[in-house]
């Protein structure tokens, strides 16, 4: 793959000879990062898929306005993260669900999911996260899996630095609490 | 992103023993996921160019449906107000034109002198009177009476 700035595929995608080229090398830099971060969001991999060509779609249409006060892979992933939780929301209209519910619909999910290749810790630290409120729950997913920084998730997030702190230290509480059973 | 001893540390920080685990992808994609996910968007983007102006407009309508409803229901009524009121219009405008003011009676009234009035009731009692005989022919002739045999037994 070319080592191309984000900065120079932006100004290659903003010529119309070399657009699909750009963002094919956005997509290929940033597809896996984005999908696992849906995915761990949602679990089901059909409704990851789904998500993440949305994502996707939505930054074709979107990036001839880009204005690089942010960086290309923070406004991925608030894309990514505002589809996932528009996603989550309405599952939970769709079918009356109280938010319980649609955790413990993912829960089992997990429980069933066939391609995952968990040991009994792994599969507990994933249960006590989905626990986790949505929002708290992508704070630590942003934070623990994609080690991205409080400024950057700040970006996403739309959240002050504090804010996200404090959240992620309540998160890995509640997580630790869970694993060790107490 | 941040170094990732920055995140442990601060996980150690919290007391967490989270810092201790190993980090793993638990979850895996279909084969050549990833080398066909981009394809799959750039399909996606050409088929939403290649929408044509009737499609839209079909996507246009069903996603509109109620409020094209409530709009067809609505012209609807307003044309048959608007017609029920025109003729209405029409029909008010017709008993305006042959409608006489008191005053225009009055006006009326002075021209008529005795003497047409006296022809008028003259015309009008001529006219009751051929009508009465009329009838009195049609009943002579329904019950077989002779005129003659009447006038002579008068």
């Amino acid at each position: 793959m070319s080592n191309y700035t984000d900065s120079e595929l932006l100004q290659q995608f903003r010529n119309e000879q070399t657009k699909h080229y750009a963002f094919n090398m956005l997509m290929r830099k940033y597809q896996q990062k984005v999908y696992y971060h849906i995915r761990r969001m949602v679990i089901d991999h059909d409704d990851a898929n789904d998500l993440v060509q949305t994502t996707f779609i939505k930054a074709w249409k979107g990036l001839e306005n880009f204005r690089e006060d942010s960086q290309v892979f923070t406004w991925l992933y608030r894309i990514a993260t505002n589809e996932c939780l528009t996603h989550l929301n309405n599952k939970k209209k769709r079918f009356f669900l109280p938010i319980g519910d649609v955790e413990h619909e993912l829960t089992s999910k997990l429980d069933n999911e066939p391609s995952l290749k968990a040991n009994q810790l792994e599969m507990k630290l994933q249960k006590a996260i989905l626990s986790l409120p949505e929002k708290q729950r992508t704070v630590f997913n942003l934070r623990y899996y994609d080690e991205m920084k409080y400024e950057q998730m700040s970006e996403v997030l739309g959240t002050s630095v504090g804010a996200l702190k404090a959240s992620y230290h309540h998160a890995v509480q509640k997580i630790e609490k869970y694993i060790t059973g107490n | 992103m941040e170094d990732y001893k920055n995140i442990n540390d601060e996980l150690k920080e919290f007391g967490s023993s989270l810092h201790k685990m190993e980090k793993q992808n638990l979850f895996a994609v279909p084969e050549n996921y990833f080398e066909n996910l981009n394809s799959a968007v750039q399909d996606k983007i050409a088929a939403q160019k290649k929408i044509s102006f009737s499609e839209q407009l079909a996507g246009f309508i069903a996603a509109h449906k109620l409020s094209l409803a409530t709009c067809a229901i609505v012209l609807a009524l307003g044309s048959v107000y608007y017609f029920k009121s025109a003729q209405q219009t029409i029909s008010n405008d017709y008993n305006t034109e042959f409608s006489l003011s008191d005053d225009e009676l009055n006006t009326l009234a002075g021209e008529l002198d005795e003497h047409t009035l006296a022809e008028m009731y003259i015309n009008e009692s001529t006219e009751s009177n051929q009508n009465d005989s009329l009838q009195l022919d049609d009943y002579l002739i329904e019950n077989n009476i002779d005129v003659n045999t009447l006038i002579n037994e008068l």
